[in-house]
């Protein structure tokens, strides 16, 4: 059994922690941590910075991403702004949060192409080096300028995830990785396709690269689709709901409604309870928006 | 679900549309869209589905919420889904609910974190 790393109170660390580990943290840490174990922030811990581990909790403060390979936990008393991202998000009440929850599996490649976090995280980094943090961890990265139309090929190819079979370009990247300055038209002549470091030369053909297997991949007709860069969709599970949701009402709307068959089946309910404090709408007649309630 | 005193009910089978305002609690395992603004606790049971900005009191969500919602307490239970932004003092989400949207509370971090 492996013992658990302590950063005590009072103890200020500037640098990124990585390793496979149990970590709590009573002081503060500046900077990225990626552990392979449990991961607590307790009430009296700071942690300025993304982190990683198989279960995050956080009863401290945290201003930075949390993504937990099985869970991630904001307990009572701890202020948390940034991002959750786990197969199991648990929010206490009596936790301070502000940002969003994604109840997904970190790393996995799905269609969060538009969701800044997951993109930038899909592949996890190697920590960065001391002193080059983000300015503002809840906005990891370069984001490469989600919402500047235009040449789409750069932007495209800077939001997509790491595809599995090709990880080793980005994760050897900095989250600040200059993918966006990679031209949009011509290809490159340059750049060793062999060298899977990102420099700058090499950033043009890795560019290329990833568009590639983008345009060959089944992603590209979500990527193509323009509405939904202008709607900001976050995940297809939106889309796939708005639009049932859409075809329902609009069903509704042209289907008259059937009285009769609509009492006969309200019959074979429970009745409501005793009193009911609401003025119930008179059957028929019904003009969605029109009716008064009061 | 607390029911000792009287509440709204939207049962199952029933679908309402228009805007719903008043104090009081209301549960809704039927379907409702359009607007609910509670003085009072509202509850989405589990095949409950609500399309509507909300605000009240209290929110619980068992089944689906697709709207902002505004409220004191908000806790999503599990097979909870809210789709929409969240603004509350307290949020509360277990295993198994989920929050799509963002989620807004006001409180300080320390000075320098700001």
């Amino acid at each position: 059994m492996r013992k658990t790393s302590v950063i005590p109170s009072g103890v200020t660390l500037v640098g990124d922690v990585e390793g496979d580990a149990d970590l709590v943290v009573y002081g503060r840490i500046e900077g990225p941590i990626h552990v392979g174990g449990s991961l607590v922030i307790e009430a009296s811990g700071v942690v300025r910075g993304h982190v990683r581990a198989r279960a995050v909790v956080v009863r401290g403060v945290l201003k930075g991403n949390a993504f937990g390979d099985e869970l991630v936990r904001v307990d009572e008393g701890a202020r948390l702004v940034g991002e959750l991202t786990a197969p199991r998000v648990q929010v206490v009440p009596g936790a301070h949060f502000r940002g969003q929850i994604h109840v997904a599996t970190v790393g996995e490649p799905r269609l969060t192409i538009y969701d800044p976090t997951l993109h930038t995280f899909s592949g996890w980094p190697s920590p960065e080096p001391i002193g080059a943090l983000p300015s503002s961890p809840s906005v990891p990265g370069t984001l490469a300028a989600p919402s500047v139309p235009g040449t789409l090929a750069a932007p495209v190819a800077a939001r997509t995830p790491v595809p599995p079979a090709r990880p080793a370009p980005l994760a050897q990247a900095p989250m600040a990785a200059p993918v966006e300055q990679a031209p949009t038209v011509e290809p490159p002549s340059f750049g060793d396709p062999t060298d899977t470091t990102l420099s700058e030369a090499n950033t043009p053909e890795l560019t290329r690269v990833l568009h590639d297997e983008l345009a060959a991949s089944e992603l590209t007709h979500i990527v193509d689709d323009e509405r939904l860069v202008d709607d900001h969709v976050v995940d297809d599970e939106h889309v796939v709901d708005d639009d049932e949701l859409r075809a329902q009402v609009d069903a509704d709307d042209e289907a008259p409604v059937d009285i009769d068959a609509t009492l006969s089946e309200a019959t074979t309910y429970p009745p409501p309870p005793e009193r009911l404090p609401l003025r119930m709408p008179r059957l028929g007649g019904r003009t969605p928006g029109t009716r008064r309630w009061t | 679900m607390s029911t000792e005193h009287a509440a709204g009910y939207v049962g199952p089978g029933l679908r309402i549309r228009g805007r719903l305002s008043g104090e009081g609690d209301v549960i809704v395992d039927g379907s409702f869209e359009g607007e609910l603004a509670i003085d009072g606790r509202v509850a989405v049971g589990p095949a409950g589905r609500v399309k509507s900005p909300v605000s009240a009191r209290l929110v619980t969500v068992e089944g689906r919420l697709d709207g902002d919602v505004a409220a004191g307490e908000v806790i999503v239970r599990e097979g909870g889904r809210l789709h929409g932004d969240v603004r509350a003092s307290r949020v509360g989400l277990e295993d198994g609910g989920s929050i799509h949207g963002t989620v807004t509370m006001d409180f300080d971090l320390p000075a320098d974190l700001e």
